[in-house]
């Protein structure tokens, strides 16, 4: 077990830092610069653009500016974001928080739903029920998240507005709540966001855990089990569901990165002010400094969880932990 | 080459309804791709009456009704096939073949070259595909398709390389491969003639796969408004031109969505099947 956290964490390391250097050749390869917008209106003088990039460290050579970078990042020093006219840490300390609650929220509601679901389809293997519910899975699994967003949205915010159609919290009267009033306003607000992600997430949880509790149905300690005439349920929950929960768990660490993809692009949907919204402004901006962070963030975020679904999968199941 | 493993999919597929149904669907979007302009009832562009015939209504003469342009829903969304389909079956094709050349090598070398390769895929396999993808082509303002394309199978191929490296591994190890090169064959020969044809099942259950994949990755970006850009029609990008009218015309968004859904379905279908036939493990093969 030590050793898995110290090869992991090794690896994690590896992968920020590789995950930096990609994010920082892109940059610095696209044409354009941040000062590229001001330039085409007129109003600024080329003498007063190459001072301004003089005094953000542009005009000095790229591998200069690379290792000044990562000097400042290893440094905790994330820099000034110019789109915002704030420091970079505390944009993405204002947007993280959102994005971490949906992510959260979605991906707790999805293993719990998900692993339900697989367990009553694989207690009645080809009846109508698990057909069915095997249908409608794979219709969930393979459907875009930002469509499934906005038809949410469509149906349960315009036609019949029963939930906000934007942000986190109600901008006009969430000050003059009570604190349960603070509480119910912001659940009403993620409650089509979440159920976007969840929705999909559940659906790939579901479908993954269902093959592998079939899977474990044919092992032999399976059948040890029936031949000592274990009840159905018993043997589904304490064997095969032991059994298989620890690949689930690794599965999702690998698709964290997808999550936190769909997280993004379901934030653009509801306009929720979390990471994704963030990224897409500063991205039109050309806001450097705040676009690598968010990216930096977004690496750390995907190797911790992925970290995270390695160690749990190997509490659950010990065959993991030689990995 | 063998073609065992082919024979026996093929004749399985034969018998399986639900993956007959699921290629039936994906041949007649491809047909409708390939034959827009014949069966488009309008042009995709043409922007008949902005103010008397904009967001009607699905109708007889408008089955999924008109864009907030006056565009003809159904035209947009047949021409939209050609983009969707035609980027993500080019894409999958490039990442397929980067990603079969680069897991080949690695596992045919074997040794510290093979660690190397497989560490820095499992870092590329870490980065969340969106982000890099919407930083990537926000970065570089408009791209041209064939970029898009470029970019999309650049970015595709690391879990295809680690699925052929897994068995290019245990086929080279294997006593027919061992037997070839006592026959004096070269290594490359050993590799191309003799272990890849038979590494090359799972490539095909993953290509099938990741064209869904692929499908509705393109259309967030298009959506996004980085991907396919308009006056191009892409089954993306008329979502987004719904988006942008939800409250007033639901049948902008809607159409373009339920074509995307019901070709990813049609593949997701047919990568399931094609996986249970090749299997060698599953019961059906």
């Amino acid at each position: 077990m030590r050793r898995l956290l110290a090869a992991r964490a090794a690896q994690s390391v590896v992968i920020v830092a590789v995950v930096a250097t990609v994010v920082f050749a892109l940059i610095h390869l696209a044409p354009g610069d941040p000062f590229g917008a001001a330039l085409e209106s007129g109003k600024v003088s080329p003498e007063v653009r190459a001072e301004w990039r003089a005094r953000y460290g542009l005009d000095r050579p790229l591998p200069e500016q690379y290792v000044r970078w990562i000097g400042s990042v290893a440094r905790g020093e994330l820099g000034w974001s110019f789109s915002r006219n704030r420091p970079v840490a505390s944009a993405l300390a204002a947007a993280l928080p959102n994005t971490v609650v949906l992510m959260g929220t979605a991906l707790l509601l999805s293993i719990v739903l998900g692993i339900a679901a697989a367990l009553l389809q694989a207690s009645r293997r080809g009846s109508l029920l698990d057909r069915g519910s095997s249908a409608v899975l794979l219709v969930f699994y393979s459907m875009p998240e930002f469509w499934l967003g906005l038809m949410l949205l469509l149906v349960f915010a315009y036609e019949l507005p029963l939930f906000p159609v934007s942000g986190v919290v109600d901008p006009v009267v969430h000050e003059y709540m009570g604190a349960w009033g603070r509480f119910a306003d912001r659940v009403r607000h993620l409650a089509l966001p979440a159920l976007t992600l969840t929705l999909l997430l559940a659906a790939a949880v579901a479908r993954h855990q269902r093959a592998a509790l079939l899977d474990v149905a044919r092992a032999d300690f399976t059948r040890t089990a029936r031949a000592k005439g274990l009840a159905p349920r018993t043997i589904l929950v304490r064997h095969a569901l032991r059994n298989s929960l620890g690949t689930t768990i690794t599965l999702l660490g690998l698709m964290f990165p997808a999550l936190l993809g769909g997280a993004v692009i379901v934030e653009t949907v509801f306009a929720w002010p979390g990471m994704g919204s963030l990224a897409t402004t500063a991205i039109a901006q050309r806001d450097y400094p705040l676009v690598t962070a968010i990216a930096l963030v977004g690496a750390v975020m995907t190797v911790a969880g992925s970290l995270i679904a390695d160690l749990l999968g190997a509490l659950a199941d010990p065959r993991l932990r030689d990995a | 080459m063998s073609v065992g493993p082919w024979r026996t999919a093929l004749r399985a597929l034969r018998r399986d309804r639900v993956a007959l149904g699921a290629a039936g669907v994906i041949v007649v979007f491809a047909l409708a791709a390939l034959l827009a302009p014949a069966i488009a009832p309008y042009s995709p562009n043409a922007q008949p009456d902005i103010v008397g015939m904009a967001t009607l209504r699905p109708s007889a003469a408008h089955p999924f009704g008109t864009d907030v342009f006056s565009r003809d829903v159904l035209s947009r969304v047949i021409y939209g096939a050609r983009v969707s389909l035609g980027v993500a079956v080019l894409s999958i094709a490039l990442s397929m073949t980067i990603g079969t050349a680069y897991g080949a090598i690695a596992g045919y070398a074997g040794g510290a070259t093979e660690t190397i390769m497989m560490r820095l895929i499992d870092a590329l396999l870490a980065i969340p595909r969106v982000l890099l993808l919407i930083l990537a082509l926000a970065l570089w303002g408009s791209v041209g398709l064939p970029t898009l394309v470029l970019m999309l199978g650049l970015t595709g191929w690391f879990g295809t390389s680690r699925l052929v490296r897994e068995r290019v591994r245990a086929l080279s190890r294997g006593e027919f491969a061992f037997a070839a090169r006592a026959l004096g064959a070269s290594h490359a020969r050993v590799l191309w003639r003799h272990v890849l044809p038979n590494a090359l099942t799972p490539v095909i259950v993953a290509a099938t796969l990741g064209i869904g994949n692929v499908i509705v990755l393109e259309a967030s970006l298009s959506y996004l408004g980085i991907g396919v850009r308009p006056p191009n029609a892409s089954w993306g990008n008329i979502i987004q031109d719904g988006a942008e009218a939800i409250a007033s015309g639901w049948w902008i968004a809607l159409f373009p969505g339920l074509a995307i859904l019901v070709t990813v379905v049609a593949f997701n279908l047919l990568g399931d099947a094609l996986r249970d036939a090749l299997d060698p493990r599953s019961p059906h093969a």
